[in-house]
């Protein structure tokens, strides 16, 4: 039943203007980055479309249970009313949110390949090993403890600009993390970390409050209270997430940097946002399963 | 199984406010029965209730003799339901949304949904969205129906179809409940339709059901009477079950509910008036009821 009702849900995304919309939203976005402000690599519209990822994958698999609360229409009630049990429900829907995300994810990164500022990208996918600029990048780790940050910072990016025109991003990347720890702590990248971490904690709040509160009990204020608000915090959280994504490039202003302050960003936030979206997800299903499915009150 | 569903003195709120007060309801096997209410009255509620689809604060509840949370598959498949504002997933062609229920029911019918679809000229290979709303009440109605269900949910199924479809879709619950097995609940504030298919009635009034009789015991109970006076008209009338008084001229017309098949007798020896006793119909005695 699972595999019929992701089919079922599959289609209705890929047949939705949902999905489309976003593409061509994203593609409008590549486009004018690339032909109007000289942002290069489409790297911001990779950034976005992983915002708009986790709004899409977020909001869908917690407005899943939305059918529970009186006055609310949804398809979920057509679903409900079948034999099919809401883990099932819940399964599928996780699936095949998961599958647009995906599909939503390498439509952004082989369009960005397509328009040909594509080296970054490809570092992404195929990273790859060069031993002379790692024994490279160990002699000026050594030299760093005898220069000033100015100086130091100015020779990492000399250094690079250099390995990325050799196109040895890998090695960039390396480099640049080892100068963005330092940058962390006194420019706006911390923000932006900051931000993203606050945003995260904030989502995961929202969600064990709609997973907790959504459908409660008991009356009075708390009810009215919890109802609503939290989803309605989920999808903010969403909207600024876009919106502090779309500011990096902003933020971080050295332009020649900016591909390593991305690639930073897949390091040293997307990993950690990964595994704690997961834990989130991860927690949010069993809260969701066991209040929905087997009706425990937590 | 002599009930097809129970709810046993449900309590619901929502937002501060009570939505159902020590609620109760029993449906018997091959029963139809015609749930009625104002809006907003917990109507719909009751019935997201009797699916598992909202919780309630407390009683209990029984579909097909299982708790609707915990209800197995088989008997889940046995209950047809089509909620008032039904969505359909809107990109399903109306083929592709049969094979999903063909997969999903062991007692599909195919025929019997190709006959309905054509009679009410239902393009299958049509998207739900392409369909207008009354079409896409129709089609759930349909797939529903196609289940062979035991027990048919039906939550104002009339609203939106044009007289002629209407007309067709009744014949068509006419024809389900002549199978003995089944039972269909449904509500509506189209009186007509309720007193066409219904035998049994209930009447919600602020989240309590006021009444739940045979609808032809209700029609008996509830009655009309015209008092007209010649002399002074009294400033008030004692009569058990009185519901309401209106002021005609010199006429009085006393709504009355009372099961005592004397009470016009009564009501003859105790003022001295003309007596004349009004037909109501079912809309008539609901408002009575309800308002």
């Amino acid at each position: 039943m699972i595999w019929q009702l992701y089919k079922q849900e599959l289609k209705s995304y890929v047949r939705g203007v949902k999905v489309f919309s976003l593409l061509f939203m994203l593609a409008g976005i590549l486009f004018i980055e690339i032909t109007l402000s000289n942002v290069k690599y489409g790297i911001h519209s990779i950034m976005m479309g992983q915002g708009l990822m986790m709004y899409v994958f977020f909001g869908q698999i917690f407005s899943s249970f939305h059918a529970r609360q009186p006055g609310q229409s949804d398809i979920m009630e057509y679903y409900l009313a079948k034999p099919i049990s809401r883990i099932e429900l819940f399964w599928a829907k996780l699936l095949s949110v998961s599958t647009i995300c995906l599909i939503l994810v390498s439509t952004v990164i082989s369009t960005s390949l397509f328009i040909n500022e594509t080296q970054a990208v490809k570092f992404t996918i195929w990273g790859y090993d060069n031993t002379e600029s790692i024994s490279k990048i160990e002699s000026f780790n050594a030299d760093y403890q005898n220069q000033s940050d100015k100086e130091f910072k100015e020779y990492l990016h000399t250094e690079i600009k250099t390995l990325r025109e050799q196109g040895d991003y890998q090695q960039a990347i390396k480099t640049g993390k080892s100068y963005y720890k330092d940058f962390i702590n006194d420019n706006g990248l911390f923000y932006v970390l900051f931000l993203k971490c606050f945003l995260l904690v904030w989502s995961a709040i929202a969600a064990i409050l709609y997973i907790n509160y959504g459908d409660a009990k008991s009356s009075g204020d708390m009810k009215i209270k919890f109802l609503k608000t939290p989803l309605s915090y989920l999808k903010f959280s969403g909207f600024i997430f876009l919106f502090s994504i779309m500011l990096i490039p902003i933020i971080i202003s050295d332009s020649s940097l900016r591909i390593s302050a991305t690639q930073l960003t897949f390091y040293l936030v997307h990993f950690k946002m990964i595994v704690a979206c997961s834990l989130l997800l991860l927690t949010g299903l069993v809260l969701t399963l066991r209040k929905n499915y087997l009706n425990i009150s937590i | 199984m002599e009930n097809v569903f129970e709810l046993n003195n449900i309590h619901k709120s929502y937002q501060g406010e009570t939505i159902l007060k020590d609620f109760s309801l029993q449906l018997k096997a091959g029963c139809c029965y015609g749930f009625l209410g104002r809006n907003g009255a917990g109507k719909s509620t009751a019935i997201k209730i009797l699916m598992g689809m909202t919780q309630f604060d407390q009683g209990e509840v029984k579909l097909l003799g299982q708790d609707p949370w915990e209800i197995d598959r088989s008997l889940k498949a046995q209950v047809g339901y089509v909620s008032q504002t039904q969505t359909l997933p809107p990109t399903a062609t109306a083929a592709e949304l049969i094979i999903f229920h063909q997969k999903m029911y062991p007692n599909w019918r195919s025929d019997y949904v190709d006959m309905l679809l054509t009679r009410f000229e239902i393009n299958k290979n049509k998207k739900v969205k392409a369909l207008s709303g009354g079409m896409q009440k129709l089609l759930a109605i349909i797939l529903a129906l196609g289940q062979d269900p035991t027990l048919l949910i039906l939550d104002e199924p009339t609203v939106g179809l044009d007289p002629i479809s209407k007309q067709e879709l009744m014949d068509n619950l006419l024809e389900l409940l002549l199978n003995e097995n089944s039972s269909i609940f449904f509500s509506s504030h189209i009186l007509a339709d309720i007193e066409k298919l219904a035998d049994k009635i209930g009447i919600l009034k602020g989240g309590k059901l006021v009444i739940d009789m045979e609808l032809d015991t209700l029609k008996v109970s509830v009655k009309q009477i015209q008092l007209d006076f010649s002399d002074d008209i009294p400033p008030s009338f004692d009569i058990p079950g009185l519901l309401s008084i209106k002021k005609i001229g010199r006429s009085i017309i006393l709504t009355i509910k009372s099961d005592d098949q004397n009470i016009v007798e009564t009501i003859k020896n105790k003022y001295s008036a003309k007596i004349k006793l009004l037909d109501m119909n079912l809309e008539e005695i609901f408002i009575e009821l309800a308002k």
